[in-house]
């Protein structure tokens, strides 16, 4: 994607208008570029401020996010920015596209997501008018919920929440210098948040949904929460069972294609269900709800691998060699099947890896699974030190991504901790407390040579090897 | 070498949490099971249900048990970051 100057299109706007702003930007580092002077690189801009001249910004009260796709960021901004100025509403926005993938990924926390512009109207009435003019002129354009807000309606892209106000700087940039001799407000003080919703008052947003989901699933807990969607446990109140219902938000992680997390949710269930083995979840039902598209499936009892095998480190206790021995086959028989199915997994680690209360093995999360030579990813994904080189690198799923995510799990069950982020592991193989004929087999599995296994059937031939010398000795 | 006969000891606290989750999921539905009324005010109206059977509390206990304050000012908003977050978060990097 190539960079767009958002300065640029602020500017422009205000200078089509008949009032004076100050513009100002801010850096990742936190520091301010100067009003009016020359600007920092793109590059190094984080946030674009603007308010009207001699204007009074309050200290606090509703304050308006308007969300955005990097992709509609252009759009969004073009819409938003007339209403903006001619309402004389100080705002502040994200510098470019590549600052709004930043924030919708998470990476400045999950009450980050989705706050492309922050606005900060002067009044009570101001917020309500103007949120409600900022929805009309968005609608229809893409944009993630801002979790930590109020949606104005169902699907939209303007939200409301009260809180601090500081167009300089607030908690969003969360910076930790002052600037310009104000104090940073980091946290907000919500006491004096009004009781009732001004904005439900009015009218002019919709109260939202409540109750169950899908009128039969209760979520008792939220077990993971990611920009990328959720994983609740739920009851099935009409079958009375218990389940898993992963969550995928609109408009996450959307890829030039205007495919989104929803996208990724719908392939994985295709995929459990192309699988058909009984060592994945079952798929019951995939559900839309609201703007969220969620997959009801099969909770699977037990815990992780990294958790199974975390108390054995806090015992102080090596696996039983045995058992690495039986789950190593087991993952690579486990994983032949689904390559004799030309399918490959892409996401071997301990974390994907169930122990069942009877100490079997279950496999789970398969959006990355993808049939060889499928699956080229805008957005490389997998677990560092579980992910080979080639798919870090976004290529198309080869059978070796596999091998290298069993090698980097035999690691972990024998070593007991987890492979070293890297892609590549063969150098991190010579430890006085690596077997020499395992750290030969993981070599082999995730080597870019050429004696590396050429599949895991023969993986697996080399395990029982193994094994074989292990009853020898 | 080790057997499998496998010795536990406390679980971390994610885990904890997890499986407190998943035995009250399970309470919830074998109450809901075993009572109609209370399976119907269920669908009709959880929150009441859930209050007056006294599970509201728990279930709102696991939900702030891993609140995390972040530097965030929103109230009421529980977060975690899970290792796995920050795994993708590296690798988005890595491009």
């Amino acid at each position: 994607m190539t960079d767009i100057d958002f300065l640029t299109q602020v500017e422009a706007a205000i200078a089509a208008s008949d009032t004076a702003w100050r513009v100002g930007v801010v850096q990742h580092d936190g520091r301010q570029g100067s009003w009016h002077a020359q600007p920092p690189p793109i590059a190094d801009r984080r946030w674009i401020q603007a308010e009207p001249s001699g204007a009074v910004v309050p200290d606090r009260g509703w304050k308006l996010h308007v969300s955005a796709t990097p992709w509609s960021a252009p759009d969004v901004l073009s819409r938003v920015l007339p209403l903006l100025i001619e309402r004389r509403a100080a705002f502040k926005i994200a510098a470019s596209p590549a600052v709004v993938t930043s924030l919708n990924e998470g990476e400045g926390g999950l009450t980050q997501i989705g706050k492309f512009v922050t606005v900060y109207p002067a009044t009570e009435a101001a917020a309500i008018e103007l949120a409600s003019a900022l929805h009309l002129a968005t609608d229809g354009l893409r944009g993630p919920a801002v979790p930590s807000d109020q949606p104005l309606r169902r699907g939209s892209l303007v939200h409301y929440r009260f809180g601090a106000f500081d167009p300089a700087v607030d908690e969003a940039a969360a910076p930790l210098e002052p600037i310009e001799g104000k104090t940073v407000a980091i946290n907000d003080d919500t006491s004096d948040r009004p009781d009732s919703d001004p904005f439900l008052a009015a009218g002019v947003a919709e109260r939202p949904t409540e109750g169950l989901i899908a009128d039969r699933y209760l979520v008792t807990s939220t077990i993971y929460d990611s920009p990328r969607g959720a994983v609740h446990v739920a009851s099935d109140l009409e079958r009375l069972l218990p389940c898993i219902l992963k969550r995928a938000p609109r408009d996450a992680r959307v890829l030039p294609d205007g495919s989104d997390a929803r996208d990724q949710l719908r392939h994985e269930a295709r995929v459990l269900m192309e699988i058909s083995d009984p060592r994945v979840p079952a798929v019951y039902e995939l559900i839309d709800h609201d703007d969220d598209l969620l997959l009801s499936m099969e909770l699977i009892e037990g815990e992780k691998l990294s958790r199974f095998v975390a108390r054995y480190v806090g015992a102080g206790r090596p696996l039983p060699t045995t058992t690495i021995l039986r789950w190593a086959k087991e993952v690579a028989e486990f994983v032949g099947r689904l390559h004799s199915s030309n399918l490959v997994y892409r996401d071997v680690s301990s974390a994907n890896v169930m122990v069942t209360p009877a100490l079997g093995l279950r496999f789970i999360d398969f959006e990355l699974a993808n049939p060889v030579g499928r699956g080229e990813t805008y957005y490389p994904a997998g677990t560092p030190g579980y992910c080979s080189p080639g798919q870090a690198a976004g290529r198309a799923a080869a059978f070796t991504d596999d091998l290298y995510g069993i090698g980097a799990l035999l690691y972990f069950l024998v070593l007991r901790e987890e492979p070293p982020e890297t892609t590549d592991l063969a150098e991190h193989l010579d430890r006085p407390d690596l077997p020499q004929e395992v750290a030969e087999i993981i070599r082999r599995c995730v080597t870019t040579g050429g004696d590396r296994y050429p599949s895991v059937d023969e993986l697996a031939k080399a395990l029982v090897r193994w094994g074989d010398a292990l009853i020898d000795v | 070498m080790a057997d499998e006969n496998m010795e536990l000891i406390p679980e971390n606290v994610q885990a904890e949490l997890d499986q407190k989750a998943k035995d009250l999921n399970k309470r919830i539905l074998e109450k809901a099971a075993s009572d109609e009324d209370f399976r119907g005010h269920l669908m009709e109206n959880p929150d009441e249900a859930l209050q007056q059977a006294g599970f509201a509390d728990e279930i709102k206990g696991l939900a702030t048990a891993d609140e995390a304050s972040e530097d965030s000012d929103v109230e009421g908003h529980y977060m975690w970051r899970t290792r796995r977050w920050w795994q993708y978060g590296v690798l988005w990097h890595w491009r």
